[in-house]
């Protein structure tokens, strides 16, 4: 044994490590892990210390702290002391209270509508079908100002709806603000959600599945309720779960519908514990969110995770034998017309009548004008607002909200192809495993309280970034972060379907692993990554509870500008630019969809 | 022509052992076929001679030069292996054309243009697909696809193909089409082909040798008609087949230097063996002589079930507990629940031993 030795024996497995952690799936995997943990993991973390030391605003309820060290003071203020009743314990069974109702309601009025689109003969299905997600491409509080036109009553400000206008009759106030019209409303935004995961799920159930039923002499009642329903149950539970836990972190509705009457939910209070320099409180409420949000998503794993395996599923979409409606059919589309005119149709109307209104309160035909959209501003009108289309303040935000949608768009929808990469290449490795779980820790994260989470981590500079707090830019990274699990798991979707083996083809052939990405895994993974970007972008562009607590004057998008007229009581210049978002979001909409159809259409065939 | 050869390989995936301690040597210029059930190994060894797996211990050898060594830490990536590889599911870049999928590798190796406009020009007229450069993959036939996929193996004049079940989503008529068509295009070529296969057919219909694997292990390396006529072992015996050989539990009793096996409800006399104790007698449909009259020697049985296939009559015979499969080539009638007779050729019998499933006498 010669000393010489050792050096070669020692080199061989580490040539081998080497050779392990240089292929490239797993480089890709590391960075990508390396800014997910800065990206998601160290803001929580940030978070939670916030949350158990001093802050230097303490300094107001305690003497003689030292800013910096240890306390659980936030959590008892928080869970147990005077204030825990309005602060945490109201507000939460509000939340409870909204977001279960709101789940229950959009789930059936989603389910329905799904399976009359997927399953009936009802005429004009597709039509129907594009005209109800229409709202799921719309910011969520759309309708509430709708709701705010129509059934204002005279309790909150001078003004009335048009309801109280029209009869004359006092609108109650339950009616007005609170639960009911909060509820009712985001039922109204969500249930385009649960229509699509429900009318997704009924798509890929194999029909013979039914057709066997009906073999045996069930009725379409029969096979209806003890076939197709469960088999569509894991489906409908997640898009409960879903939904539930989206409802939960929306904030501009409960804050148009509850703020008036003191109607707190939590991303209400958070929202106002955080404005009023109380940002330990409000991160512990962000906590509080975040936990429950992680325990629904845990039941929702451990109640559907059996059934999910029902490999029916996962198929192809069969083509079946529509259910006839017979007599109905008529009465049913008379009532599907009726709902999607409430849902889709008399909102924008509303929201478009009152942008006209020179006064608020006349809705005489007299009183239309276009001043809240090109009148120059005249201090006898509105404290002097002008038009938003005059206003230079409206382009700089619908600069900001287009600039800000585009790069979160192309980011994401990259990232998501090396995520999907990640992922798929090296599936069965704890690196992968853990790279797929940690880009999903941000789905869990009410959006408010994500927002909040990158109030701390920016107010200083961080890493190599510099202190993004009041730039543009936190938009963009905050923004990206939170749209990770939607574009990693389209990436990855994207990834499966290109399957390793047209990957492994160009390697025998010699392709380097540039090569390999350019000219093998791009083409194919294209259309995955345009309607990735098509995601993300109407999801920024509609964006108002993730970015609410970090805009400032310069960096306000149109959502935000939107929700400080409506805060201030300025409700025609709002209306005006939430007409101006919509047209620019279903412009976007379709702009993208023609350009990818032309794009793909040829290449890949079918 | 490339020697291929595998040296102690093992493969690891997690706790399953894919290959266990393979040990196999690849003539140049043969035609060596991997074939064994699903599961059993064979795809990884390919894939580990490809170089898209590596191997957790051992030494893989192309032509004497060392491609892989876990005790040299040598790993040579596919590129430098000078070999093709067709996959199952033909693995065509669907946004690519015919041409450009061909011609990838030519472009890799960065040949010269004409040259690569006239090398993917013939080979396509060669796979008959002649005229289709600016079709899609997917706007052709799957059988047109399969062509394709050959020809891109080709294109780079590889000197080892690998085909990894490339006839399996096929249907199959031209499945046996292109079994004639593969083996002419080996025999001009003379590379040397590794073919991946569960279907004996195929690997007995076009192999110069076949290599039988189960669970990781080698069972037998020979040529097709030695894994046929001389198995192995009894699940080499009971693999390869169609129908499948007839396995009878005997003992084998010693009677004045003479064996007879005692197969229950049967006896078969002078065996030729010296084998003593519990043994399997396995012999193949073919080889069972059937009567319809009663015959000196013959054992009665009844016909349970009679098949006919065209040019041959599948027959199962029962006698007691014991079912045995009959392969009759002569055009004859044959009724259900009758008497037949039936002769064992005691020269075309293969005696197993029963505890270890291996081979103790052949014919």
């Amino acid at each position: 044994m010669s000393v010489v030795a050792l050096p070669s024996s020692f080199a061989r497995p580490a040539r081998r490590v080497w050779r392990k952690l240089t292929r490239p799936h797993v480089l890709v995997a590391g960075v990508m892990l390396a800014l997910l943990a800065y990206l998601v993991i160290t803001p929580l973390l940030i978070m939670i210390q916030t949350t158990i030391t001093w802050q230097p605003e303490d300094n107001r309820l305690v003497r003689g702290i030292t800013p910096g060290e240890f306390t659980l003071f936030h959590w008892e203020r928080v869970f147990n002391s005077i204030i825990s009743q309005t602060m945490l314990w109201t507000p939460l069974q509000n939340t409870l209270v909204t977001s279960i109702g709101i789940s229950i309601f959009a789930l059936t009025l989603g389910s329905l509508l799904a399976w009359l689109v997927v399953r009936t003969d009802l005429p004009g299905k597709k039509f129907i079908a594009s005209v109800a997600i229409i709202p799921y491409m719309l910011p969520s509080w759309t309708i509430s100002l709708a709701w705010i036109v129509v059934f204002k009553n005279q309790r909150v400000g001078g003004s009335i709806g048009f309801l109280e206008a029209l009869t004359g009759a006092q609108v109650p106030d339950w009616l007005s603000y609170g639960p009911v019209p909060i509820i009712i409303t985001l039922s109204l935004h969500y249930y385009a959600f649960a229509f699509l995961l429900v009318s997704g799920a009924l798509q890929s159930l194999d029909a013979r599945l039914e057709e066997s039923g009906e073999m045996l002499g069930a009725t379409r009642w029969q096979v209806l309720s003890r076939i197709t329903f469960p088999l569509v149950i894991p489906a409908i539970l997640s898009a409960f779960i879903l939904t539930f836990s989206r409802a939960m972190g929306s904030f501009g509705t409960p804050a148009f519908l509850g703020n008036p009457v003191r109607y707190y939910v939590l991303s209400t209070t958070l929202y106002n514990n955080i404005s009023s320099r109380l940002q330990a409180d409000g991160f512990v409420l962000g906590l509080v969110l975040i936990a429950i949000s992680i325990v629904t998503i845990y039941l929702n794993q451990r109640i559907i995770g059996v059934r999910k395996s029902y490999a029916t599923l996962t198929g192809k979409g069969f083509a079946s034998t529509p259910v006839r409606l017979r007599a109905l059919k008529y009465p049913i589309l008379i009532l599907v017309g009726m709902f999607l005119f409430i849902a889709v149709v008399a909102p924008l109307g509303f929201l478009g009548y009152q942008s006209l209104m020179l006064q608020k309160n006349s809705f005489a035909l007299d009183n239309l004008s276009l001043h809240f959209w090109i009148g120059e501003s005249n201090p006898k009108i509105a404290d002097g607002i002008a038009g938003i289309l005059t206003d230079v303040q409206t382009w700089v935000s619908a600069w900001n909200s287009i600039a800000l949608a585009v790069l979160v768009g192309l980011i994401t929808s990259v990232l998501g192809i090396f995520l999907g990469y990640a992922v798929v290449k090296g599936r069965g490795t704890w690196l992968s495993k853990i790279v797929e779980q940690v880009a999903f820790l941000p789905y869990l994260m009410p959006s408010i309280a994500f927002g909040a989470i990158y109030i701390g981590m920016f107010a200083q500079p961080l890493g190599p970034l510099p202190a993004l707090y009041g730039t543009f830019w936190i938009l963009v990274v905050v923004s990206v972060a939170k749209n990770l699990p939607y574009s990693s798991r389209s990436g990855t979707a994207a990834m499966l379907q290109v399957g390793s083996e047209l990957e492994e083809a160009a390697l025998v052939g010699g392709a380097s692993w540039l090569t390999r990405f350019r000219r093998i895994i791009i083409p194919l993974t294209s259309s995955g990554l345009v309607a990735g970007f098509l995601l993300t972008f109407i999801t920024s562009m509609r964006e108002l509870s993730l970015i609410v607590l970090l805009v400032t004057p310069t960096t306000r998008t149109l959502t935000t500008l939107n929700f400080r007229y409506a805060e201030q009581g300025y409700h025609q210049p709002g209306d005006a630019l939430a007409m101006m978002l919509v047209v620019i979001i279903l412009a976007c909409e379709w702009i993208v969809r023609h350009f990818r159809g032309a794009q793909i259409g040829k290449g890949l065939g079918a | 022509m490339f020697s291929i050869e595998l040296k102690h390989v093992t493969k690891k995936f997690g706790k399953v052992v894919a290959v266990d301690d393979l040990n196999l040597v690849i003539a140049p210029g043969s035609f060596l076929t991997l074939l064994g059930p699903s599961g059993c190994g064979k795809t990884t060894v390919l894939r580990m001679i490809a170089g898209l797996e590596e191997p957790d211990a051992g030494e893989i050898l192309i032509d004497g030069r060392p491609v892989f060594s876990s005790e040299q830490a040598i790993f040579v990536p596919p590129p430098q292996r000078n070999l093709g590889l067709v996959f199952q599911s033909y693995a065509l870049w669907p946004h690519l054309t015919v041409f450009q999928n061909v011609a990838f590798g030519l472009q890799m190796a960065k040949r010269p243009k004409p040259e690569i406009q006239e090398r993917v020009g013939a080979i396509l007229k060669d796979l008959q697909i002649g005229g289709m450069e600016q079709r899609y993959p997917q706007e052709m036939s799957g059988g047109q696809q399969q062509r394709v996929a050959l020809a891109r193996m080709l294109a780079p004049k590889p000197g080892i193909f690998l085909l990894d079940e490339p006839l399996s989503n096929l249907d199959a008529r031209l499945r046996v089409d292109m079994r004639s068509e593969l083996k002419r295009l080996h025999r001009d070529t003379r590379a040397t082909a590794v073919y991946v296969t569960h279907d004996q057919l195929e690997a007995l219909t076009m192999s110069t040798h076949i290599a039988v694997m189960r669970e990781g292990r080698l069972q037998q390396l020979a040529s097709p008609s030695q894994v046929y006529r001389t198995p192995a072992n009894l699940f080499v015996a009971d693999f390869i087949g169609t129908p499948k050989i007839n396995l009878i539990d005997a003992e084998a009793v010693t009677e004045n230097g003479v064996v007879t096996l005692k197969c229950g409800a049967f006896e078969i006399p002078n065996a030729p063996t010296s084998a003593s104790g519990k043994v399997v007698v396995a012999i193949r449909p073919e080889d069972i002589r059937l009567a319809l009259e009663k015959t000196p020697g013959a054992v009665e049985f009844t016909t349970y079930s009679v098949l006919p296939a065209g040019s041959e009559i599948i027959i199962n015979a029962r006698r007691g507990e014991t079912t045995l499969v009959i392969k009759e080539t002569r055009d004859i009638e044959i009724e259900m629940d009758r008497a037949v007779w039936l002769t064992f050729d005691t020269k075309k019998i293969n005696l197993y031993d029963k505890t270890t499933g291996d081979l103790i006498a052949s014919r």
